[in-house]
């Protein structure tokens, strides 16, 4: 697995320079606000979309990935998975590649994962873009809609790191 | 000696589920039951909250199917409110009410059910998955995806986002219709049938293939329960439950749903989380009757749009007028996917559609309500108590897995028995047993999150717990 120390690093390694049919980069926030920490993804996708990105970003919210997201990360260059994670000292972000690998959840039909995601849209559509999978790790998953204050920062941090980045490329 | 085959989890449904199957002392089927493993508790965290919280909480009762609940929810709110909803707004909620059952039913066919029907119930399980169906089959996974598309794209058009829309309230909905959006959604309705209609007409060439699991899949006669039009067709939002038998008969209609305790009641058992509803007059458990795609068109006199009655008439050609088998579930998504879609274009074209009144206000009128509407499932119920500041006291619901929970039990059973050698444990014959629970369609509820992979393990004991035969590996899905 690839990490890197930051966002913006990250973000370099893997957009590639090729022009996109559609938007450059689609960004997936994943969760659910009503379970605390559980939101973040969510969060922190709406906060990006908050900061005035042009077209070619498109922000997506999502409570579970599906298949037909297939269709709308196909034209993109880079898709970025925002979501939460149940590990890591509260507040901390990490980020790793994400390459298409079937149903790494095999038993459920109605579940499934970014690297999941990616490879629906490689076998439908013989491509997929770059992913990058940024997690946020929480510490309060209880019925609320308040996430914990690391939580809180964490997110801040991770929108005011991508935004720049996304504004360039969305232009 | 009597040995136990438990089959953990079921696979390509939606929640968590066991099944196990009980053998005699000559290796054949003994006894079997369906489990449902999970527990929510939405009737009892909801106590205390406000009425009008309701539908966007009872909406996380599922990540699949939230509609359904929102409906439901928002109809006992009107009935408490005592409001009756502008007529516009009820158009909204409908159209996306037949966009929910589109993406529903395609869910069921195209991603979970098409790996057994283009793949073959007994193929390699390591293939027998959606990407199986999607390197033989490239165009109709493509297809999936696409009627999927369809439908999510109108739920999020309306409502503002896929999941969880917030956009049916109590009393209405919260945004009319923009004249852009109108045009958004008609649009995509050409491709949309196009999809639908050559999807139905290759099920229609391949659907004798499977003679087999058609004469055990659930294969028996029962009462059938759904909503109704006034004039007897098929309706998903409102209008009266009604009871038919094996042979179309009217057995009971409830036009006031307050009334359903009459006719429904709710029987517990030890070994699932599942209640099992029945149909009060005939007691438990012979009051077992079926709900969802096939009972809709067994209780309909017709469909009521073109498209949906040119293909219901050949569906009753074919298969009689109340088909006794539950396989017949995938064809009867088929035809209602057409009339959604029919729908959906008619009702878009309605004068009034875009009219802006699309919210009735009240302050609570009622100490207790029901909301009743169609899920892709089945028939929902709400039923909701109130105080007097308007704080939710109680609440029932009974979902569509529910009232098919008999059902399924019993089909399950008659599945095994025709299909599993207990001396000869071969995955295919217990594929057919899951496979069976498919046809229904059950909700076991999505808005959980999963943690962690559960294994696919099916194991044969003794009695005394000894391992007798095991059978593990790659199940439905899992891909190497």
């Amino acid at each position: 697995m690839e990490r890197w120390s930051t966002s913006s690093q990250a973000l370099e390694m893997v957009m590639p320079d090729e022009p996109s049919r559609g938007p450059a980069v689609v960004v997936i926030g994943i969760g659910n606000p009503l379970r605390g920490d559980d939101g973040a993804g969510i969060i922190a996708a709406e906060a990006i979309l908050a900061r005035e990105l042009l077209g070619g970003v498109e922000v997506v919210i999502q409570q579970q990935l599906t298949p037909e997201l297939a269709l709308v990360i196909e034209p993109a260059r880079l898709v970025l998975f925002i979501d939460a994670d149940l590990e890591g000292p509260p507040g901390s972000i990490k980020i790793q590649r994400v390459r298409p690998r079937p149903s790494s959840d095999p038993l459920l039909g109605h579940h499934q994962d970014p690297a999941a995601t990616l490879a629906w849209c490689e076998s439908l559509y013989g491509t997929a873009p770059q992913g990058l999978l940024f997690t946020i790790s929480g510490s309060k998953f209880e019925m609320g809609d308040e996430m914990s204050l690391p939580v809180q920062r964490a997110v801040g941090r991770l929108a005011d790191r991508l935004a720049p980045r996304l504004r360039r490329w969305s232009e | 000696m009597v040995r136990e085959i438990t089959i953990d989890p079921v696979t390509r449904i939606e929640g968590h589920a066991r099944i196990t199957i009980q053998l005699d002392e000559a290796g054949k089927v003994a006894d079997t039951l369906f489990h449902v493993t999970q527990f929510r508790g939405f009737e009892k965290l909801i106590e205390g909250r406000p009425l009008s919280e309701m539908p966007s909480i009872m909406a996380r009762i599922c990540g699949i199917c939230p509609v359904s609940h929102l409906m439901a929810s928002a109809k006992a709110c009107d009935d408490l409110l005592a409001v009756e909803i502008p007529a516009t707004a009820v158009k909204l909620r409908k159209i996306m009410n037949f966009a929910q059952i589109i993406q529903s039913h395609a869910l069921n066919f195209f991603h979970l059910s098409s790996p057994d029907l283009l793949l073959g119930m007994d193929a390699d399980p390591a293939e027998r998955n959606i990407f199986g169906v999607i390197r033989k089959f490239p165009d109709r996974a493509k297809d999936g995806v696409m009627l999927r598309k369809f439908g999510q794209q109108i739920i999020e058009w309306l409502g503002g986002k896929r999941v969880h829309p917030a956009w049916v309230v109590p009393g209405g909905v919260t945004e009319p219709l923009s004249p852009e959006r109108r045009e958004q959604i008609l649009g995509n309705v050409t491709e949309g049938m196009a999809i639908a209609r050559r999807t139905i007409d290759w099920y229609k060439g391949i659907v004798d293939n499977y003679t087999e699991e058609i004469a055990s899949f659930a294969n028996f006669p029962s009462l059938h329960l759904g909503l109704t039009t006034p004039e007897g067709n098929l309706e998903h939002y409102d209008g009266p439950m009604t009871f038919v038998d094996e042979q179309a008969r009217n057995i009971a209609t409830v036009t006031n749903p307050r009334h359903y305790a009459s006719y429904i009641d709710e029987a517990v058992e030890d070994f699932t989380y599942l209640k099992f509803p029945f149909y009060k007059p005939m007691g438990y458990p012979n009051g077992l009757y079926r709900v969802g795609p096939l009972s809709r068109l067994c209780v309909a006199e017709r469909c009521g749009t073109p498209l949906a009655d040119m293909e219901l008439r050949e569906f009753r050609q074919r298969l009689g007028r109340v088909p006794s088998s539950s396989f017949h579930y995938h064809w009867a998504r088929l035809i209602e996917i057409i009339y959604c879609i029919e729908m959906i274009r008619t009702i878009l074209d309605e004068a009034d559609i875009l009219d802006t009144f699309v919210r009735a206000r009240a302050r609570p009128n009622r100490f207790e309500g029901v909301g009743i509407s169609e899920a892709p499932r089945g028939l929902l119920l709400h039923h909701y108590k109130i105080d007097e500041h308007g704080q939710m006291r109680w609440a029932n619901m009974i979902i569509a897995s529910g009232h098919n929970n008999l059902a399924m039990n019993r089909g399950i059973k008659q599945v095994a028995e025709r299909f599993v050698d207990g001396d000869h444990l071969q995955e295919g014959m217990l594929n057919r047993v899951e496979a069976v629970i498919r046809a229904f369609d059950p909700c076991l509820s999505c808005s959980t999150h999963a943690i962690g992979q559960m294994a696919m393990v099916i194991e044969l004991r003794q009695s005394d717990g000894t391992l007798v035969d095991k059978l593990t590996g790659p199940r439905d899905g899992d891909a190497r």
